[in-house]
């Protein structure tokens, strides 16, 4: 009898599921990816695949700051799938550099409950580059050709010489002597290179620039640099849930994009300017219907960022207050474990706020919740300081004469202490706001819009006018924000004596 | 009206008032004279409440001190400090009608009160619209002792409250409230290290010296009989050469 109940249950139910079915999508799928170019083409991708397939509405998290946000989002299931290297999951991930195959590394995975598709087909890795003209002069093509060659001289990055696998054993493993080296900023090693100045660089293998400036990437013949070749990363359970879109991108993705195919797609975007759009639509070819492009004009767009920037930090500044106005109330009237609190506010302060939105993870997911509540710590500390100081810098004799007058604590704080105490109050206030619209320009990093989404693509395409456009109005909010409390301290409601 | 019974304090070893017994008497004016270190802010200081005592008993009116609440003590007790005391951050009218405001009073009563209070020392009524940093030294006591006696208390006390002014405002301000305590009928007391105004004002003085009251009385009393070598010294100190000598040239 009761499976029988349960069995109409379940049925009606499954039938009112899919009738909701019809109108839309049951399921959310969320897509994100990393803040550099091919990141954001490869998920831009799936984004179209998955939209045409129509199994789920897709949502897209794109530009976050880095593997670990990744990695914690898609384990706390605020994204459901990214595209990742097989390099940075052997490594950052799993930390087993010693797993070198995709075999190897899937079947860690696969222990802990994650998945990885197929290799897509490129492999972005370190590589040695040089300009064409000089390997054609000189017949490079592979860099076990160098260990014969006289003098040339190489320009890498800081990072490159001082890395444990770095040019160290880059120039041991392929048996070069001692050249000349240069420590020399990525971006400039280009130009470098270009005017002669220097021979060699090291290059990520699908680098937009090596089209840009037409170089050749010298074959890792002895296998020196390790795989980083581009998968798709998810749980376990995604296949199961996204039946459709699974079999779609292996069909459309997988295994469909070369190294120089890749490095045409990045060049599309950071050397032709290109949206990202554009890129996957390149890709994907004119199979794929184009949705109506909504022509969002430049200035709409910042104007929004803008408004979310603010309600970011305002909504942030508005919990803070009323949480660090007591608290620094309470520090002033019980100094021992005031200071306390005041210690634990000052800690809070000294996170790293990539860490702290990184840790945040786990409870709050990404999105909103966490850059809130990041926000709402980092803006206790200069109000409950100043609220603090306020108290104490009221002089005795003041406090004293409230008692002689009989005033109840109550009154003493409403017509006395907070009056006077305000102006550091509001001080501190403003410090937090000021200081909040710079940290909320970071949100973006974990998917919760504002300026920061211009500035993180702006720093993915290497592309100054797009950091502009969102460290401008960011900047402008900052100076407005400052004025706007001026403002409000020349107008002290609580005092006369202005 | 205020009585100190066997009152002592004491901060660790560092004894102020070793055992004080002080009576402070209905509708006249007290003044405890003496110099900085003799205890007299401290007395005023257990008088108040600010200060605990450890042993002994303060009594107001009657009623033991410790058995007042601090809104009893405020309606019985106006006070004066040596700076005002004044809110800065407030007008004067604001200022002067806060008591009125903290213990629920008819602040028209206390209002046409402050007419009245203005015109005793001379203080025009315009000036009350302002902020104390707008005011004078002598005119912020004058708010300051309007605010003490808004209330009507029975009993003021005023911890040097003329010693930040110059002597033509101090005199000016003497004078007038000579006047005003017989005319409200208030007993007073007064802290003071200044001999001219606790002569001026007090009905009795009590020189205090290391915590003790060396002798109480009127000012003659203390000038014609000094009962310690300390009295003497300290009358002379602060009297001119030429009234010295006419005391010599008496006796």
């Amino acid at each position: 009898m009761k499976v029988l109940i349960f069995f109409i249950l379940f049925h009606s139910m499954s039938v009112f599921a899919n009738d909701a079915n019809n109108k839309e999508p049951k399921d959310t799928m969320v897509i994100g990816s990393k803040n550099f170019t091919e990141s954001y083409i490869l998920a831009e991708i799936l984004a179209k695949i998955a939209t045409q397939v129509g199994e789920a509405k897709v949502i897209r998290k794109f530009g976050m700051g880095g593997t670990g946000i990744c990695y914690q989002s898609l384990e706390n299931e605020a994204i459901d799938i990214y595209p990742e290297y097989t390099g940075t999951i052997s490594e950052v991930i799993l930390k087993k550099p010693s797993l070198k195959s995709w075999n190897e590394i899937q079947k860690e995975l696969f222990k802990d409950g994650y998945d990885i598709s197929s290799e897509i087909g490129f492999n972005n890795t370190y590589a040695l580059a040089t300009r064409l003209s000089y390997a054609t002069e000189k017949q490079i093509k592979k860099i076990s050709q160098l260990k014969n060659m006289k003098s040339f001289r190489m320009g890498f990055t800081h990072e490159f010489l001082k890395r444990e696998d770095g040019y160290q054993q880059l120039k041991k493993h392929y048996q070069f002597g001692e050249h000349d080296t240069l420590g020399i900023e990525h971006s400039l090693a280009y130009e470098a290179l270009n005017s002669e100045k220097i021979d060699f660089m090291e290059v990520y293998s699908t680098d937009a620039k090596i089209s840009k400036f037409g170089l050749r990437v010298l074959e890792d013949d002895l296998n020196f640099f390790p795989n980083y070749k581009a998968i798709l990363f998810y749980k376990k359970s995604f296949s199961n849930r996204f039946p459709k879109t699974y079999k779609a991108f292996n069909q459309y993705l997988i295994g469909k994009i070369s190294n120089e195919q890749m490095i045409k797609l990045n060049s599309l975007v950071e050397v032709d300017q290109k949206s990202f759009s554009d890129a996957a639509f390149a890709f994907l070819g004119e199979g794929f219907s184009k949705s109506k492009k909504v022509k969002n004009l430049e200035l709409k767009r910042i104007l929004t960022l803008s408004i979310e920037h603010m309600k970011l930090v305002s909504v942030s500044l508005i919990f803070a207050v009323l949480l660090a106005v007591p608290v620094g109330i309470f520090a002033f009237h019980h100094r021992g474990f005031g200071q306390v609190l005041l210690g634990m506010t000052a800690i809070m302060q000294t996170i790293p706020s990539l860490a702290l939105l990184c840790f945040l993870i786990p409870f709050l997911g990404i999105g909103n919740p966490p850059a809130y509540f990041a926000l709402f710590l980092y803006g206790l500390l200069p109000i409950a300081r100043n609220t603090y100081l306020g108290f104490s810098s009221i002089p005795t004799k003041l406090i004293e004469t409230c008692e002689l007058m009989g005033m109840s604590s109550w009154q003493r704080l409403c017509y006395v202490e907070f009056p006077l105490a305000f102006k550091s109050i509001l001080s501190g206030v403003q410090t937090s706001a000021v200081i909040n619209v710079g940290t909320a320009t970071l949100a973006a990093f974990i998917g919760a819009g504002g300026l920061g989404t211009l500035i993180n693509t702006g720093l993915a395409l290497n592309n100054t006018k797009i950091i502009l456009t969102g460290a401008i109005p960011a900047a402008f909010l900052a100076i407005l924000v400052h004025v706007f409390f001026e403002v409000i301290e020349k107008r002290n409601f609580f005092r006369k004596d202005h | 009206m205020i009585e100190l019974k066997s009152v002592s304090k004491s901060y660790g070893q560092n004894v102020v008032i070793p055992s004080l017994d002080l009576k402070i008497l209905h509708e006249k004016t007290h003044c405890l004279l003496g110099t900085s270190g003799s205890g007299k802010t401290t007395i005023l200081r257990l008088i108040s409440g600010l200060t605990p005592l450890n042993s002994g008993e303060v009594s107001i009116q009657g009623a033991p001190l410790s058995n007042l609440s601090r809104q009893e003590f405020a309606s019985k007790v106006g006070f004066v400090s040596q700076d005002g005391g004044l809110f800065p951050h407030m007008t004067c009218w604001e200022n002067i009608l806060l008591p009125g405001k903290i213990h629920n009073k008819d602040l028209e009563v206390l209002r046409s009160r402050c007419y009245e209070f203005s015109k005793m020392v001379d203080l025009p009524v315009s000036l009350l619209d302002k902020v104390p940093a707008q005011l004078s030294g002598g005119q912020r006591q004058r708010v300051a002792l309007i605010r003490g006696l808004i209330l009507d208390p029975d009993i003021l006390l005023l911890d040097e409250p003329m010693s930040a002014l110059d002597p033509m405002v101090r005199a000016s301000l003497q004078r007038q409230l000579k006047i005003m305590f017989k005319e409200l009928k208030k007993t007073v007391l007064i802290i003071t290290h200044d001999l001219h105004e606790a002569s001026f004002l007090g009905d009795v003085i009590h020189l205090l010296n290391g915590g003790r009251i060396i002798q109480e009385g009127s000012f003659k009393e203390l000038y014609e009989r000094p009962k310690e070598d300390f009295v003497d010294e300290f009358l002379k100190a602060q009297i001119p050469d030429e009234l010295l000598n006419h005391k010599g040239s008496q006796s």
